[in-house]
């Protein structure tokens, strides 16, 4: 083992390097089996404001439920606000993990082994925090469980032409498969911290779930297929998922929502946001946990490439929605664009260029690919970016759309507000409960890796 | 509406609590019992036993033995029977048009009856269910009606079960009985002389009974003195009769034998006691569809009226100037008189006008606004005569009120008699002067100088609550009365409820003035008898009075018009003075179009109502125009100019002062208001009522009863203060962008191309659908057409459709949130026309009916599906509320329940509810159902009665409340059905053909039929281009817009607010 770093064919550094085996499988299990008092400072300071802030997530549920929908800012004619902005959003977030996962597995792009499992999580809890708004924006949200069909006594069914109810499957489904995903990826690694487990109920906790992996050659051959099967699986998933959710707007007849272009230009969105959201945790985490070898430039800078991509996707989407608002020759598509340039609104639509479209155009540069500092602050744009797309598609086609008369104006309450930090508290604690109980990132395929960098000589 | 009593009926999980219902019932019907069982005592003793529980003996008084207690006892238990026992008075009324023998439970049986409105009878008919009458519509065969309403009407139902209302008789705030009032008001009549010092004070009133009694009242005592006072007295027209012709006259109009119509400031079709008759009249020869004769309509118009936004061509000037104008007028058709210098604008347009008059002749009218001045009355109908109108278009009756026409001089006289102490004993009836009265006149202040004071009425008001006596007075649906109408038809108005409290009529109080008291029912039958001469001939009576009932009015009794009228020029030859250039701002007052004079303020239902013209609710404004808003730099925010930016609009309170009576009020910029002139409305700023207290300014500290209409020479002064309101739609610069929502053209174009509203849209043509469509074309297929050109945007139907409907109100706070629930909604678009002035379109807006619906397709669990009858339906329980569907409604017409709306916990307004039609839950979406409710009791009928279902056997809440008859609505499939052949006329088109949605309700183009001169784009030919190689029906593409404002055809409308 050198200690200086062995540079590839094309002169680039490895994914990982200065790490064994062994010294791989102890950094990173070493986050987990850590006592609780020697956990960083971090650590405490994240999970002590996601779990506060995830008390107003809870207190805006239950104030919503007592009193109704009203305390948001909806009326007529717009009557989607911030929830279903939040859930495009969060699902948006969710699609970075299944990508990385499943699409750059099949493509054999190994630097997403270091990745891989905590886009997972991230993907996870995103889509739990998504998946929360569809159900509590409904005006009674106890009566949401109709949107499944369900044998009942009503002989009710629900009306499989209402995208809605197209969302309810493809949520579920990306939600399930994305869950098996990725705890078929987690049995080696809980395996090994089933042997590094300090207490024994915790011990017993990751036998139980390692279901009974012996490591043998057996049960990685079978592993081998089933995560390839599951890869498969979930590809055209990643596809499918924020396609449908875009079918919510574009199978409507709202100018500005019924647009073809959705369906691509919602997936790429979703990557661009979800890769920002994954280096915004990312990097401090390198930062913290002292990770940079593991979680090397190399990775930035492969994920900034793929953001720039997906970001220009979108900006072109943006362009065509332009551009199809005046070829429509329609006076409801032209009037909506020119609403969004210059309407009440559009504050927000020229942000949204300004956090999506030009200040991505800065990773052109390798040097700001490379430097965590700009790259975690070119994500903030992105996020919030993204957030501000949704909320210009929503928003600004609803309220001002074919009759002059039903115009109106809309703006968040303290409450649309609390959902959506609260939302963010749910997603901070789980990230936190993640790092301290799972390894963050995948044990196992880090040791690939390292075999990989130390042998990548002799294969040539 | 807060609850007098809140009592829940549900349990935590909303169900209903049979018990608990039960138990609160019986307690009020137990303390109904017991009120019925001491009025009784009260009236005729001799019939009853005496109450067993009063003590006999001093044994008993001074305890209860046990003797005693098992006296008691019995007592009660006796007196529980007695209460089931007691009989009703017998009080006859006669059931129109369907008269089962019986009540059939579920099925509404309709009373005809009149309610005053300005002491005027509107004709009605009244839905009552179960014995709680729940909707009010127009009588048909009345004249002030011929089946149409206004929104008073159609609200005021709400008004008989307001929580609010007065319920027991107060003395000096502490709870008393009718009996000691009536005690202690002899003792304070015999201690008068002759009635010295004994006033009473009276709202305006037709009231033969109530004529005959204050008659009686003066008998017994000469020296009484009787009053009216009428915050909306429009007396002015009396006095300049009185002028013109040497006595007062009333004018009656007969707008549809006009060919031209001129209204010198005058809203007939919204101020004015013939309202919903005036509005059919006007819109007879609006019915270009069905062939009219379209008549010309100017309006000089000095507020933004109802009536003056349907003129052909409009002028708006100050009300100061309209003299002007009219003695221009009379100059120009050839009388002699002093002629004012006229604007540039003014004249041609008077040019255009007076040629107009000269051609018209005797088909001419001239009609004046109640605030005018005399003079202008006078001089109208110097024009009228100088037309020879008299007779045709215009006619006068004697005057219909009760009481002086020089109401506000007798008023003022009697509030000095108050000051000086001569005013001893002062009644008053259904009035509210501590409110209403001119704060100059200090009337609050006077009655403190009263040593005896009663007020009758239905609300603890700012009046009552300064009297000795507060006595609760009864809703016009629990008593007997009889009015005359506009045109001196009398009615007789009989009560659907017996009152619901303790309450007295007006009649029965002026009874028990005169010497004994009676119950409304003989009072009035008492004065049928002597006016029939039929007090012998009982069966003859029987016989009147059934068919009075039964019609609604008697129709002998029409007022004969004067014959041989002589106008005297005279009132030419008076000076006239114009104001000087700087006269300061003018100030306009005007009633309320939804709260009138107040005495709506409490009426939820009308708070809400969008007014007319602006879309105010729940507030009332001082209404500016932007140039003048300019002239006098009122910070002009965005929002005063209705470009909203902001969720809640603000705009600035300023305060209007003349000779230091103010009036501070929240302003509204409204463009077509005239310059230099503002208008402030009546009826706001009331402090009594759980809904009137608190909403807007009161008008009367800036008025005076010299000058109650229009005062010159205000001040403005800005102050640093903000006021959110809550207007239902905004003045957004209207897109000029083909959206082709308003399609109207001139005559003259409309003769060369009938299909115009066609021409302007592109309908979709079947080849061009990718699925094979539902079969329509068999049964019953419901549809709707609106004429535009008939739609005067009175709001009438909004009103009864949430009558009708059941539709919740939501305050001033969520209507700021824009979460209004009415089903139907009349839009308002302003068109932007030359000389910066603006002309204005109404076009009432509900679900349509698509036949290809938006929302159906996006439902997840179906809630609303379409019915095989065209009806898009929304199924209430089905309803998870993810809202998608008004997403996806082009129209925007379906209404969520944000949060629980409907209050379900107000006893009182429960009995209100229509029982056919389902209260909807919080979270679910709702939105016009067609009524689906009578579609379905229509057909049920024709089944019963085994017959096809025939055009005319449903009539929809709107439909029937409109009193123009703007909507018509039937069966589509049927041939010979009124809406069939509308839906052929070439002026029937639908709005955003270009989506697809084959809508159920379609609307009639507006021919508009302005003076050549004055619009000359009504010179040019239509000219629609349908995009290269394109022919009509094939291409989205809307029609060239074209932005010049002065080759622009009439048909864009365009914006303003910049």
């Amino acid at each position: 083992m050198s200690t200086e770093a062995k540079r590839d064919p094309d002169g680039q550094l490895p994914y990982v390097h200065g790490h064994t085996l062994g010294s791989v499988s102890d950094k990173i299990a070493g986050v987990t089996t850590l006592p609780m008092k020697k956990m960083p400072k971090f650590w405490y300071g994240g999970i002590l404001i996601g779990i506060t802030v995830l008390q107003v997530l809870f207190f805006a549920i239950y104030k919503l439920i007592v009193t109704g929908t009203g305390i948001w800012g909806l009326n007529v004619p717009v009557a989607w606000g911030f929830a279903i902005i939040n859930f495009v959003w969060w699902i948006g977030i969710g699609h970075a993990g299944t990508l990385i996962s499943a699409i750059l597995f099949l493509f054999r792009q190994d630097w997403r082994m270091s990745i891989a499992r905590f886009a997972e999580a991230m993907t996870l809890f995103a889509v739990v925090c998504a998946g929360l708004f569809p159900l509590l924006h409904v005006g009674r949200p106890w009566m949401v469980y109709w949107l499944f069909p369900y044998p009942n006594t009503m002989g009710m069914w629900p009306q499989f032409r209402s995208p809605l109810l197209w969302d309810v499957f493809a949520v579920s489904t990306y939600a399930t498969v994305s869950i098996m995903f990725w705890f078929t990826g987690l049995v080696p690694d809980l395996a090994t911290m089933r042997a590094k487990a300090n207490a024994l109920w915790i011990k017993r906790i990751y036998h139980g779930m390692s279901l009974g992996w012996t490591g043998a050659a057996r049960h990685w051959h079978r592993y081998e297929i089933a995560y390839l099967l599951l890869a498969g699986l979930s590809t055209p998933l990643v596809l499918s998922v924020h396609s449908i959710v875009s079918l919510d707007f574009a199978v409507s007849n709202e100018p500005g929502w019924h647009t073809t272009i959705f369906p691509p230009y919602f997936v790429a969105g979703a990557i661009f946001a979800g890769f920002a959201m994954v280096l915004t945790f990312m990097i401090p985490v390198r930062a913290i946990y002292g990770m940079k070898d593991l979680l090397t430039e190399r990775h930035l800078n492969n994920m900034c490439k793929v953001m720039l991509f997906s970001g220009l996707i979108v900006a072109y989407g943006y362009s065509m929605e332009l551009f199809f608002g005046w070829y429509s020759a329609s006076p409801f598509e032209r009037f909506m664009v020119l609403n969004r340039l210059e309407g009440p609104l559009d504050w927000s639509y020229w942000a949204l260029i300004l956090c999506n479209v030009a200040v991505p155009q800065f990773l052109w540069s390798y040097k700001v690919r490379t430097n965590p500092l700009l790259v975690f602050i070119i994500c903030q744009f992105i996020s919030v970016g993204m957030w501000l797309e949704r909320f210009v598609i929503v928003i600004i086609s609803l309220h001002r759309d074919f009759l002059d008369s039903s115009w109106d104006m809309y703006a968040g309450t303290r409450w649309d507000w609390a959902m959506y930090i609260g939302t963010m508290g749910l997603f901070l604690t789980l990230v936190f409960i993640f790092i301290r109980t799972l390894p963050i990132l995948a044990i196992f395929e880090m040791r690939e890796l390292v075999h990989k960098s130390e042998h990548h000589d002799d294969e040539h | 509406m807060k609850s007098e009593t809140p009592t829940s009926f549900g349990d935590a999980n909303g169900r209903l609590d049979l018990r608990s219902m039960r138990e609160v019932l019986n307690e009020e019907w137990k303390e109904r019992d017991r009120s019925r069982y001491t009025s009784l005592l009260e009236k005729n003793a001799t019939e009853l036993p005496p109450p067993p529980s009063l003590p006999t003996t001093e044994e008993e008084a001074s305890g209860v033995s046990r003797r005693g207690f098992m006296k008691l006892m019995g007592g009660s238990a006796a007196l529980a029977g007695l209460a089931a026992c007691t009989k009703q008075p017998k009080e006859l009324i006669v059931p129109y048009v369907k008269a089962p023998e019986e009540i059939v439970p579920g099925k509404p049986l309709f009373y005809a009856t009149s309610r005053s409105f300005g002491g005027y009878a509107q004709g009605l008919l009244v839905e009552s269910h179960m014995g709680r009458p729940t909707k009010v519509e127009g009588n048909p065969k009345h004249p002030a009606s011929h089946g149409g309403t206004d929104s008073f009407s159609q609200a005021s139902v709400l008004d008989l079960y307001d929580p609010d209302r007065n319920k027991q008789t107060l003395k000096q705030g502490r709870v008393s009985n009718f009996k000691a009032f009536a005690e202690e008001l002899a003792a304070e009549l015999a201690k008068s002389k002759a009635g010295q010092g004994v006033r009473i004070l009276l709202p305006h009133s037709t009231s033969i009974t109530e004529k005959r009694l204050c008659e009686n009242i003066l008998e017994a005592y000469p020296e009484a003195q009787l009053h009216v006072f009428d915050p909306c007295s429009a007396e002015n027209e009396e006095l300049g009769t009185e002028k013109l012709f040497g006595k007062p006259l009333q004018p009656v109009l007969h707008l549809d034998k006009a060919d031209v119509i001129v209204s010198l400031d005058s809203d007939f079709l919204g101020w004015n006691p013939a309202r919903p008759r005036y509005s059919e009249d006007f819109a007879k020869r609006r019915r270009v569809a069905e062939g009219a004769d379209r008549n010309r309509f100017y309006a000089v118009d000095s507020v933004y009226s109802l009536t003056g936004a349907q003129a052909d061509d409009r002028l708006p000037i100050r009300a100061g100037r309209v003299e002007a104008i009219a003695r221009a007028m009379a100059a120009g058709l050839g009388l002699k008189t002093d002629v004012p210098e006229l604007t540039e604008r003014e004249a041609s347009y008077l040019k255009a006008m007076i040629s107009d008059l000269r051609k018209a002749g005797q088909k001419g009218l001239v009609t004046v606004g109640p605030h005018q001045s005399p003079i202008v009355h006078a001089l109208g109908n110097l024009i009228n005569a100088q037309l020879g109108s008299i007779g045709t278009t215009i006619d006068f009756i004697e005057p219909q009120l009760n009481g002086t026409a020089h109401a506000w001089e007798d008023f003022t006289q009697f509030c000095r008699d108050m000051h000086d102490g001569k005013v001893k004993v002062l009644l008053m009836l259904e009035v509210n002067p501590v409110y209403a009265c001119p704060l100059t006149l200090r009337f609050e202040k006077g009655l403190k100088q009263v040593p005896f004071s009663a007020h009758l009425g239905r609300y603890l008001d700012e009046t009552s609550t300064q009297c000795t006596w507060s006595l609760s007075g009864t809703h016009y649906l629990e008593t007997w009365t009889d009015l005359k109408s506009f045109d001196g038809t009398v009615s007789i108005a009989q009560p659907l409820i017996a009152p619901l409290y303790d309450s007295k009529s007006p009649l029965e109080l002026l009874s028990l003035i005169a010497g004994e008291e009676q119950p409304a029912f003989a009072l009035v039958q008492d004065t049928w008898k002597a006016r029939t001469g039929t007090a012998e001939d009982e069966d003859g009576f029987r016989r009147f009075w059934r068919t009075a009932l039964h019609d609604g009015f008697i129709a002998t009794t029409t007022a004969k018009p004067w014959k041989g009228l002589k106008a005297s020029p005279a009132v030419l030859q008076e000076a006239y003075e114009d104001p000087k250039a700087d006269f300061g701002l003018e100030v306009v007052f005007q009633p309320d179009m939804r709260v009138w004079d107040g005495e709506f303020a409490n009426n939820p239902w009308l708070q809400e109502m969008p007014a007319p013209v602006s879309t105010l609710t729940w507030d009332n404004v001082i209404t500016m125009s932007p140039a003048t808003a300019k002239k006098y730099r009122i910070r002009l925010t965005e929002e005063n100019v209705q470009a909203r930016t902001r969720v809640r609009p603000r705009v600035q309170i300023l305060e209007l002062n003349i000779d230091n009576r103010k009036l501070v009020g929240p302003v509204l910029v409204l463009p077509g208001q005239p310059d230099d002139t503002v208008m402030v409305t009546l009826g706001g700023g009331r402090q009594t009522g759980a809904v009137a207290a608190g909403v807007g300014y009161n008008a009367a500290t800036l008025r005076t009863a010299g000058d109650p209409w229009i005062q010159q020479g205000a001040t403005v002064v800005q102050l640093n203060r903000w006021h959110s309101l809550a207007l239902t739609q905004d003045h957004f610069p209207l897109q000029a962008d083909g959206r082709n929502i308003i399609r109207d053209a001139a005559l003259g174009q409309y003769k060369k191309m009938k299909d115009f509203p066609q021409q302007m849209g592109h309908v979709f043509d079947d080849e061009f659908t990718l699925y094979e469509g539902w079969d329509y074309s068999k049964g019953l297929q419901w549809g709707m057409v609106v004429d535009l050109n008939t739609c005067i945007g009175c709001s009438a139907c909004v009103v009864a459709c949430q009558a009708e409907n059941n539709i919740p109100t939501v305050g001033k706070d969520e209507v700021l949130n824009g979460r209004e629930m009415h089903w139907i909604r009349v839009d308002r678009y302003f068109e932007d026309i030359a000389n910066g002035e603006t002309r204005l379109h109404v076009m009432p807006m509900a679900c349509v009916h698509c036949e290809n619906a938006p929302c159906e397709t996006v439902c997840p669990v179906g809630a609303t599906m379409h019915s095989a009858e065209g009806l898009n339906m929304m199924v209430y329980n089905r309803c998870v509320g993810t809202r998608y569907c008004s997403n996806n409604c082009p129209y925007k017409v379906r209404r969520f329940n944000f949060y629980k709306y409907t209050d379900d916990e107000t006893e009182s307004l429960k009995l209100q509810r229509n029982p056919d039609v389902t209260v909807r839950l919080r979270g679910v979406m709702e939105k016009c159902t067609y009524c689906v409710q009578r579609l379905n009791l229509a057909r049920i009928d024709a089944k019963v009665a085994d017959r096809e279902l025939e055009d005319g056997d449903v009539v929809v809440a709107c439909q029937q409340a409109c009193p123009t008859k703007a909507i018509s609505f039937g069966n589509i499939n049927d041939p010979h059905a009124k809406v069939t052949k509308l839906k052929q006329n070439p002026l029937n088109y639908t709005i955003l053909e270009p989506l697809n949605t084959r809508a159920r309700t379609s609307y009639l183009g507006k021919v508009r039929n302005p003076h050549p001169d004055l619009d000359p784009a009504a010179r040019e030919t239509l000219h629609f281009s349908h995009g290269p190689g394109g022919h009509h029906g094939e291409h989205a593409a809307p029609p060239p817009v074209v932005p010049d404002e002065a080759h622009s055809s009439s048909h864009t409308p365009s914006g303003h607010g910049h």
